[in-house]
């Protein structure tokens, strides 16, 4: 045990002694200045009277002849009907929720907009455009939609739940009420629902199709459906203790199967990332090797069981924002080297994921780490630095082209194209 | 008259109403500002930047119940985003002769605090600003992340190196080596 959790509950009493004074002398100033603005009328706020979806496409239509637009529905409803009994007698193929795929396209965001990018020919195409600021968009487990956030880049805090598919059509909000832009959220396996944490740390139902979302679970921290079939989601508690806990998809039968004990806490590392293994037997997660100052990965079983250190590694390490291999055999993630006191940045790692030395991969990213992912079939890592996914969410965030690195030889080569999101690659049938 | 209120009156553009909200928090977002951009004047100035902000745009808020931390968020961006755009060393905060601490040994209390100082300078905006947040604010880790448009596990590793280093630099835990700022250099 160290005297670190002691030092943590201390610090926000010191940091007052040290900071917090009585009201500051420039108030009146300040609020002589605020009086001089003048306040946006509310119906400036373009999201406050009419749907986010509509507000981004207002345009002038040009009337058509009543006769030519009937003609043409009816066109189109033939058309319609036409593809949808080829589809029902042709039923596309959709990958398992889970474990490798064939790779599809990456989604990013990049300047406000949604962009899917073949990684191979490098040609892309817009999913979104428009004036509104859309953010972290986040393919769904069968590749066929994406969901995103978007703002009216005015308002930095509002915004809106949307979910649209690949081909940019079928775009709608399916939030109610604002959420915001650091709120983290996944899809269900079946592509039905969306879960999304809210920083009041409810974990909130948000459906697909349309209906009112739902409350599942309060002051709880959300992290992933097990697989194979995604009917449990780990939970972490927020409040009463670092403990992670197994509940059904609707918060009901919440079971703790694993806590951090009091002594051996420390805060900003416990549980910074958790993730289950593609298979759902295991999981990976974060917490401090007792009597050290690092922040390591472990795994332990789906119970709660055999919790174990997954590195061998002796230097001063934190290890952060890991993923699994598609496969499950390896684990890829950031760390940060402390052995000599200076917190370097090291490349990418891998590890088997029975555990081992870890093996770099790629260039060393920016102080601040990289933003990956693997790719469905588990060859490659798209990489982009951290920086990019920085405030403010604006048309003037730092973008960077990403690195393609080949896990195998490590060979990494920069895209054409560059994003400010994290990439979200799309998954199809093998 | 509750904060609820007092945000409804204060969308409908009644300054007073604004006013106090702004008495209840100024004093701790004041003591933020300095905290993360380590100058006095500059930490008026994004105080100021964001609760001008705060009033502009208060009739869009949609939520009154998420006033406070939308009120937090505005002037922690903003004091980050007046870093950003100075790209220069700062001139650095001094401390307050006005809050001394009470405690019976002040010469031992004042070498905390000139240690605090010193340890909090030598870390990154980026992470100055997750401490403000969270140990002076008290916003929990996912607020902070919301707040800084980050994730979570980003957000929860900045605090991680923050703590690291106060720790050693404030000298409750000797080390032989001490640790050097981590995440890089000062915007």
């Amino acid at each position: 045990m160290t005297s670190q959790p002691r030092f943590e509950r201390n610090l926000p009493a010191l940091l007052e002694d040290v900071y917090l004074g009585s009201t500051p002398s420039y108030r009146h100033d300040l609020l002589a200045a605020t009086g001089r603005t003048r306040q946006r009328p509310a119906w400036s706020f373009p999201e406050r009277w009419l749907p986010v979806d509509i507000t981004n496409r207002l345009a002038f239509a040009p009337r058509l002849p009543t006769r030519a637009l009937a003609i043409a529905l009816l066109i189109l409803a033939l058309v319609v009907a036409g593809a949808i009994a080829y589809i029902g007698s042709h039923p596309a193929r959709l990958p398992a929720p889970f474990g490798p795929a064939r790779n599809g396209v990456l989604v990013y965001a990049v300047d406000g907009d949604i962009y899917s990018v073949d990684p191979v020919s490098g040609s892309s195409h817009a999913i979104t455009s428009g004036a509104a600021i859309d953010r972290k968009p986040t393919v769904s487990s069968d590749g066929t939609r994406v969901a995103f956030l978007r703002g009216d880049g005015i308002t930095g805090d509002a915004f809106d739940l949307m979910i649209a598919n690949l081909d940019g059509t079928d775009i709608r909000a399916i939030s109610t009420a604002t959420i915001s832009d650091g709120d983290p959220f996944a899809w269900s396996p079946d592509g039905t629902f969306i879960l999304l944490n809210n920083v009041q740390g409810d974990l909130v139902r948000y459906n697909a199709n349309g209906d009112a979302p739902v409350v599942v679970l309060r002051q709880t921290y959300m992290h992933g459906f097990q697989p194979p079939t995604g009917q449990k989601v780990l939970y972490e508690t927020i409040t009463g203790g670092r403990t992670l806990g197994l509940m059904n998809a609707d918060g009901t039968a919440a079971t703790p199967i694993y806590t951090i004990p009091p002594a051996e806490t420390k805060d900003g590392c416990d549980y910074g990332t958790v993730a289950w293994s593609p298979d759902g037997t295991r999981i990976a997660f974060n917490r401090r090797p007792i009597g050290t100052d690092q922040c390591r990965i472990f795994v332990m079983n789906a119970d709660g069981t055999r919790a174990h250190q997954l590195t061998t590694d002796t230097h001063q390490l934190t290890e952060t924002d890991f993923r699994w291999s598609p496969d499950g055999t390896m684990i890829a993630f950031d760390r940060w080297d402390n052995t000599v006191g200076a917190w370097q940045i090291q490349p990418i790692g891998v590890v088997q994921s029975t555990g081992g030395a870890t093996r770099s991969l790629g260039p060393t990213p920016v102080s601040d780490g990289a933003v990956f992912e693997w790719s469905p079939d588990g060859a490659s890592i798209v990489s982009a630095p951290g920086t990019v996914i920085q405030w403010p969410p604006s048309t003037a965030m730092p973008s960077a082209r990403p690195m393609i690195i080949d896990v195998a030889t490590g060979a990494a080569h920069e895209a054409t194209w560059s994003v400010n999101s994290w990439p979200s690659w799309q998954r199809l049938a093998p | 008259m509750d904060q609820r209120a007092l945000v409804e009156r204060a969308r409908q553009g009644d300054h007073e109403a604004f006013a106090a909200l702004v008495d209840a928090s100024l004093a701790r977002l004041d003591a933020a500002a300095r905290l993360i951009v380590r100058d006095p004047e500059l930490a008026r100035d994004a105080v100021q930047d964001g609760l001008i902000r705060a009033w502009r745009d208060l009739p869009g808020l949609r939520d009154p119940e998420r006033f406070d931390a939308w009120l937090r968020r505005l002037v922690v961006n903003s004091c980050l985003d007046l870093l950003r755009r100075r790209r220069r060393r700062v001139r650095e905060v001094e401390l307050s002769p006005l809050h001394i601490p009470s405690a019976p040994d002040q010469s031992s209390a004042l070498a905390d605090r000139e240690e605090i100082d010193q340890a909090l300078r030598r870390l990154d905006p980026n992470h100055r600003a997750v401490v403000a947040l969270h140990y002076l604010l008290g916003m929990p880790l996912h607020e902070v992340a919301a707040s800084l448009r980050i994730p979570i596990g980003t957000a929860k590793s900045r605090l991680h190196y923050a703590i690291s280093a106060l720790r050693v630099n404030v000298d409750v835990e000797p080390s032989p080596t001490p640790l050097q700022v981590p995440g890089g250099t000062v915007a």
